[in-house]
């Protein structure tokens, strides 16, 4: 309770920071002037460029809304959690619970996804890809009874009962009344605060960049890593882990399971309704790897210790098990070599962006 | 190179004088429709298995190829561009109705006429393979991470994955990965052609269909095929294995379907 006190009393102050306006009789907003600014992001070359929507352009005022959003517990039944509560930027966007915590400390069902460079994710968000963009997956977790647990009706009202939420609505998409406020909106500025989560400035992108050295334990990690060296074990890793995004976007199944048995969660398939989709689940980004513990989509593993010694070992045989997961053969020296790597994908600049950080906070 | 030769002086000696044969300044669509196969039986990943070398069997997760430059013949010699790549991609081809209907890639404003042959590469060409996904927008065959190798700055031309039965006691547990693509020292892709009567008419849609025999890629003949028990992954780093697959993906297995 004295959270939300304290980031209403903050967010209160945050608009009494910004130019003045008011809303007018019955949620009247037209009076406010309405003039979007354009946001240029500072795409890194090596990226595929990001795609373009439309009906969604980033603006200065629609991302800051995203932001406030991303971070306000009004989006909760109880005014207890937000996005932010199991994306926390110290950890690259994710939690550090197997799996994450909701409101009334509801256990959920899969580990919290680390949240990095979303604008490039042209399909398919979640573990399972239930939602094909940005805009669709902030719609769900407001509704999940795990997660915020609350209706959408009813964030609407708040947000249009709030003091101040309407003017930033105004700003962002220039709605007339307070009224105008729905939840489209809401996923929208969400998605625009997400879209500014670019991560490129890890050690190995300052490599790539011929800025900086990799140790040689490093060098030989990647080696491993990209099944470069004609002399030492292959990783398979990139197979999967590929490219700036150090993901390919699709689904696999790694063999963590015999997922031709019963499974507890089928992943792509309770989407798909196809069976050769059970026990696929999407390829995370390994950018910020060393900091996004516990690991898998059900947070299995504690360690990355624990992650490379389960693909070392190659995996449990499913009919529709990826090929690519197949006993590697590496040694201690080889395990700790590429975990050294793995370490190089750590972008702390990324953990300190103000610009992403939580708003309400001094 | 002699077939290269070849195909110029057919093309350079091809009627270019203005006759029936000639393209009009109309135009239609075509659609380049791919079925693959595997020997006599569609090739249907992860539902089918297929009879393999040595009493063996085989269920494959994955095929797929680049082909790029990809033009029509004229009859009167010229060439028409269909398009600049294409991923013939069979991933998600899992039953035999998918199969039937196979893959299909349409061009529209095709000039009107008589056309005698397509040609394309199989693999990415060299201009295209000097870039690199990020030169392309989201949703280009080449804009995919997964088909690139930036440490060899080479696209990936052809993947096949899948899962072989190494004695027939219907275990397929023994993995196939085989991903060829382009390293320095050994140059992959080659232009094929093939001939077809194709005829393409004002605002009409014209099929030209092509077969892909997956069993003439790894497996030519009973002497000469893949043998898993010995190999079951290759990046392009055993050339006994990436040319017998890279050879006879361009010169056997792909057809014009009758």
């Amino acid at each position: 309770m004295r959270i939300f006190v304290g980031i209403l009393i903050v967010s209160i102050f945050w608009f009494a920071c910004q130019p003045q306006a008011s809303v007018g009789p019955n949620g009247d907003l037209s009076a406010i002037p309405y003039k979007p600014i354009p946001l240029e992001l500072n795409e890194p070359g090596r990226f595929v460029k990001m795609q373009v929507f439309e009906d969604n352009p980033l603006t200065e005022a629609g991302v800051d809304l995203g932001r406030m959003l991303f971070y306000d517990p009004i989006l909760s039944r109880d005014s207890t959690r937000s996005c932010s509560s199991c994306h926390l930027q110290a950890f690259g966007f994710s939690d550090t619970t197997q799996v994450s915590f909701g409101i009334e400390n509801r256990m959920g069902k899969r580990n919290a996804i680390a949240l990095t460079n979303l604008g490039y994710h042209y399909t398919q968000f979640f573990w399972d890809g239930r939602v094909a963009s940005l805009e669709e997956q902030a719609l769900i977790p407001v509704e999940d009874s795990l997660e915020l647990g609350t209706t959408w009706e009813e964030v609407e009202r708040k947000l249009r009962e709030h003091p101040t939420y309407p003017i930033a609505f105004r700003a962002a998409f220039g709605i007339e009344n307070a009224k105008d406020i729905d939840r489209y909106w809401v996923a929208k500025a969400i998605a625009q605060f997400e879209r500014t989560f670019i991560s490129a400035n890890s050690k190995f992108d300052q490599v790539l960049d011929g800025k900086a050295t990799l140790t040689a334990a490093e060098e030989r990690g990647r080696l491993i890593f990209f099944d470069e060296s004609e002399i030492l074990p292959t990783g398979e890793c990139a197979h999967c882990h590929v490219g700036p995004l150090l993901t390919t976007l699709t689904f696999f199944n790694n063999g963590l399971d015999n997922t031709d048995q019963a499974l507890r969660d089928v992943g792509l398939s309770l989407i798909s309704g196809n069976e050769f989709d059970r026990g696929k689940f999407k390829t995370p980004s390994l950018r910020n790897i060393a900091l996004t513990a516990p690991y898998m989509h059900d947070g299995r593993f504690s360690t990355l210790d624990e992650v490379i010694e389960q693909y070392n070992k190659g995996g449990h045989y499913s009919k529709n098990e990826s090929p690519n997961i197949r006993p590697l053969g590496l040694n201690e020296s080889d395990k700790a070599d590429l975990i050294a790597f793995l370490h190089t994908l750590t972008d702390t600049s990324y953990l300190e962006r103000q610009d992403l950080s939580n708003p309400f906070l001094p | 190179m002699i077939a290269l030769l070849g195909l110029s002086l057919t093309f350079f000696s091809a009627d270019c004088g203005g006759s029936e044969d000639d393209l009009v300044d109309e135009f239609g669509e075509v659609e380049l429709n791919f079925q693959g196969f595997f020997g006599a039986d569609p090739l249907v990943m992860l539902a089918n298995e297929y009879d393999y070398e040595a009493g063996m069997d085989v269920r494959f997760q994955l095929f797929q190829f680049y082909v790029s430059e990809i033009n029509l013949i004229a009859k009167s010699g010229e060439k028409v561009r269909l398009g600049e790549i294409e991923l013939v991609n069979f991933e998600n081809i899992q039953s035999e109705d998918a199969a039937s209907k196979g893959l299909s890639f349409s061009y529209s404003n095709i000039p009107a006429g008589e056309y005698r042959a397509i040609e394309m590469g199989i693999g990415v060409s060299g201009d295209l393979n000097e870039k690199a996904p990020a030169d392309y927008p989201v949703g280009h065959p080449l804009a995919f991470q997964g088909n690139y190798w930036s440490g060899l700055s080479s696209y990936i031309f052809t993947k096949i994955e899948g899962n072989a039965d190494l004695n027939g006691d219907g275990d397929f547990t023994e993995k196939l990965t085989f991903h060829i693509g382009e390293k320095e020292d050994v140059p992959l892709y080659q232009t094929i052609s093939l001939d077809y009567e194709l005829s393409v008419s004002k605002d009409q849609s014209s099929v030209l269909p092509l077969s892909v025999d997956l069993k003439q890629v790894i497996s030519p003949s009973s002497t000469n095929f893949l043998d898993f028990r010995e190999v079951s992954q290759d990046h392009t780093n055993q050339a006994s294995v990436y040319t017998l697959i890279v050879d006879n993906l361009q010169k056997n297995a792909i057809r014009v379907r009758q």
